[in-house]
């Protein structure tokens, strides 16, 4: 029996002590300083960044800092008011206030939000709507990088090891450092993945609740706002940024992507809108009520600016009449239009097609 | 998540696009074509009745003018396409029908047009009132109409203002005006009483054509003229064809036929009539000149040929027809004869819309009894009632509204009267005193 023991601790204690040199015979992970360090930095701050949530300064690192990673800038949503109407333009010249909030849990972007957000409000407000960086993309692409120059080191520390046999020591003690690195760096990563994972759960589920029917507010919040969140966080809060919005890219005229969704986001919203608004004429069985294009003109507000007007009708059309008032009824029952008013610009003028494709 | 809202968008457009057929559809397209400017087109919208203010129409005699906003208000609700407004809801008080309205109030309780009006007794004796429709979204007057009539006739001035309203803001043809003539059924249900009985399209001023002592069935309008046709029992199997002045109450009996002439129905202008007629075994159609009295056949042939209609125009007729085995509906016309119904069961009583798209009939299936429509290429065929016997579908002259009876089960059970819109929706029953089957729905009193 003790002998039987004896042996057995001692296989055992010989399998462990082979395995431990066999996995430490592996060729060994010696990596340069830079990439672990890069890395490491760069999680660390991003988990800062969520624990200083509202902090200006760290808004400022993480755009910065997604800006050099993989997702493109266009990911980073800036707030926008639902309500066109309402709430006044942003205080942006306003300089934050410095001390920073105390991290509280992410919250659904207010339909209606409140009167004159500060500086302070848009930076928290951003930090709230703005979509976790991709949980899995930059990682994985990083993992990567990594595991070439991991490969590439490799390759050349056996060339340095017939070379150098005397830096064995150094080596090893290298590999082992870096080896923990490694190991906190992929730590890091998961921690980092389960985090974002759990923000965008939180996100989604604000999301959920906050709007229903038209997802407006979630049209509202991603389409418009990549290219503003990310040169506004770019900027310091102080100095507001001189071009906004879709409007932004123009000037270089690369932004053309985004001029085309803030574009289907107007017609989606202007869709939605009409879809409650507008009461079909149906007079029923067999008689199609013929298309009606209206035009009319809109002020900053979403305000209608005059009188909406028929510009097209099928006149010899028995529904002609009731179609034409159906589709004026429906614009000046959906006015004012809840449009956002930094793309006024692109809304100013209106030219609606009501079809009423009747197939009862 | 950016990406999975956009592609959200992208799905949601492809959906509709693809469910555009349906009518409640809705396809979002368009764009930003130049600077300041956007564009699109709108497919899908609410299909809901247009919420009206029907206020009490001014007058000296209150009495009066409630009764007719009230008779307005419940013709255009029954309509299914214009919603009343509850009147406490108002919050403006109509003190003159011939000044604009206040827009924005009438508005405010949601509504989208306003019918006002004002009754007054004119020095002949006789009820005259005035009607105004306005559009409160687009503050326009839409009509504005004067009537005058017998005190005792006040509700046919009702109906006239319903009628206006209803075709200026809907657009579908009138027929609130308009009255039904159907069978009173009393007694139990193996020993019933059959008379004609006649009543405005909304169940008022009901009274009775016939007395009851031979069965009365299948009445059916002149559309041109306050004259009905129909067939009476004489005896437990002898049956002939009537045709009654509605006015003089003057009836007189169609042709002087051997065998038992029934289903009989007019001419789009009055002047003649098809019927069946049963000679030996076989049943054929005929049609009769109630001017010269001269009759022609229709039909050749075995087989029971019945049921006929003639199209608005007069130039074809649909009937039913067992020659190729089951009933079903066939068109008569200057091209030969040609099958109409396709589908599985047993089709009968078909009707041809006045307004000459659709032909209604009761169709027999699964055990129950039917209608439906379909148009008259024998397409587009789709059921509007639910339940076990429905029977008898008559058109409202607008060709919108369609009247029918429903015969409950049981031994207490027996004939109502029903009205269902083309689409299948808005299916309402019309109140009658007692049973009341084979409605038959009269032109336009005006």
């Amino acid at each position: 029996m003790g002998f039987g023991l004896t042996v057995s601790v001692l296989l055992h204690a010989g399998l462990l002590a082979w395995a431990l040199l066999n996995f430490h015979a592996t060729p060994p992970l010696k990596l340069p300083d830079e990439i672990p360090v890069e890395v490491s930095i760069i999680s660390q701050i991003d988990l800062e960044t969520k624990q200083k949530k509202g902090d200006s300064l760290s808004k400022i690192e993480e755009a910065a800092q997604s800006k050099g990673k993989a997702p493109s800038p266009k990911d980073a949503p800036k707030p926008m008011p639902v309500r066109a109407v309402e709430p006044p333009p942003p205080a942006a010249a306003e300089p934050p206030p410095p001390e920073p909030e105390p991290p509280k849990p992410p919250e659904p972007v207010k339909a209606e939000p409140p009167p004159p957000p500060k500086s302070q409000d848009l930076a928290a407000l951003i930090e709230k709507t703005a979509p976790p960086p991709e949980p899995e993309g930059p990682s994985l692409e990083e993992k990567k990088k990594l595991e070439e120059k991991i490969a590439e080191q490799q390759r050349q520390d056996e060339a340095k090891k017939a070379a150098e046999e005397a830096k064995k020591k150094a080596d090893a003690e290298a590999k082992k450092k870096a080896d923990d690195l490694h190991k906190k760096q992929l730590a890091d990563a998961e921690k980092k993945k389960k985090e974002d994972a759990d923000k965008k759960r939180r996100d989604d589920l604000a999301k959920k609740k906050q709007f229903d029917a038209n997802k407006m507010a979630e049209l509202l919040n991603k389409l418009p706002d990549q290219p503003s969140a990310a040169q506004g966080a770019e900027a310091p809060p102080s100095k507001p940024t001189t071009a906004k919005g879709p409007t932004a890219g123009s000037k270089t005229g690369t932004d053309n992507v985004n001029k085309a969704r803030a574009e289907q986001m107007i017609v989606a919203m202007l869709n939605s809108a009409f879809e409650q608004c507008w009461n079909k004429p149906l007079a029923g069985g067999g008689v199609a009520a013929p298309v009606v294009t209206v035009k009319w003109n809109l002020g900053p507000d979403g305000s209608l600016q005059g009188e909406p007007k028929v510009v097209q009708t099928d006149k010899s059309n028995p529904l002609a009449d009731q179609a034409e008032r159906a589709a004026l009824r429906a614009v000046q029952t959906c006015a004012p239009f809840q449009l956002p008013p930094d793309m006024y610009q692109m809304w100013r003028e209106v030219t609606w097609k009501f079809n009423p494709n009747q197939s009862f | 998540m950016k990406s999975k809202s956009m592609l959200d968008v992208a799905t949601n457009r492809r959906t509709l696009l693809t469910g555009a057929g349906l009518g409640l559809a809705a396809t979002s397209f368009g764009g930003v074509s130049a600077l300041a400017q956007v564009s699109g087109e709108q497919q899908k919208g609410q299909i809901r009745p247009i919420p009206i203010a029907v206020p009490e129409f001014l007058s000296a005699d209150p009495k009066l003018g409630a009764d007719i906003a009230n008779v307005i208000a419940a013709d255009l609700g029954n309509s299914g396409l214009l919603q009343p407004i509850d009147r406490s809801a108002f919050i403006d008080r109509v003190q003159n029908i011939n000044v604009a309205p206040n827009y924005a109030n009438w508005r405010t309780v949601g509504a989208e047009a306003l019918i006002v009006g004002q009754a007054s007794m004119g020095p002949d004796g006789r009820v005259q009132v005035e009607a105004r429709v306005w559009d409160v979204i687009t503050g326009k007057s839409l009509a504005g109409n004067r009537f005058a009539a017998p005190t005792q006739s006040w509700r046919r001035i009702a109906h006239q203002v319903a009628d206006v309203a209803y075709e200026k803001l809907t657009g579908g043809g009138r027929y609130f005006d308009t009255r039904i003539v159907y069978v009173d059924e009393t007694g139990p249900k193996d020993k019933r009483v059959r008379r004609l009985t006649i009543m405005d399209q909304d169940g008022a001023n009901v009274r009775l054509l016939s007395q009851g002592r031979d069965a009365a069935i299948t009445p059916r309008f002149n559309p041109v003229a306050q004259e009905i046709t129909y067939v009476q029992y004489q005896g437990e199997t002898a049956s002939k064809v009537f045709v009654m002045n509605l006015e003089s109450g003057q009836r007189e009996i169609v042709g002087n036929f051997q065998g038992q002439s029934f289903a009989p129905r007019f001419s789009p202008d009055g002047q003649r009539l098809v019927l069946s007629l049963i000679t030996g075994g076989d049943t054929g159609l005929v049609e009769v000149d109630l001017r010269s009295k001269q009759v022609r056949n229709l039909t050749s042939g075995g087989g029971i040929n019945t049921g006929a209609c003639y199209s608005p125009d007069g130039r074809e007729i649909v009937f039913e027809s067992d020659r190729e085995g089951s009933q079903q509906l066939y068109i008569m016309g200057g091209q030969g004869i040609r099958r109409l119904s396709t589908g599985g069961g047993r089709y009968s009583t078909p009707v041809w819309s006045p307004r000459g798209d659709y032909i209604a009939f009761t169709k027999q299936q699964g055990g129950g009894f039917l209608i439906g429509v379909m148009k008259t290429d024998g397409s587009g065929e789709r059921i509007l009632t639910e339940g076990y016997h429905n029977e008898g579908p008559t058109w409202a002259p607008n060709g919108r509204v369609l009247a029918f009876f429903r015969e409950s089960q049981g031994a207490s059970g027996g004939p109502k009267l029903w009205s269902v819109d083309i689409t299948g929706y808005n299916e309402r029953q019309i109140p009658t005193p007692g049973f009341g089957s084979d409605p038959a729905w009269s032109p336009l009193l005006t």
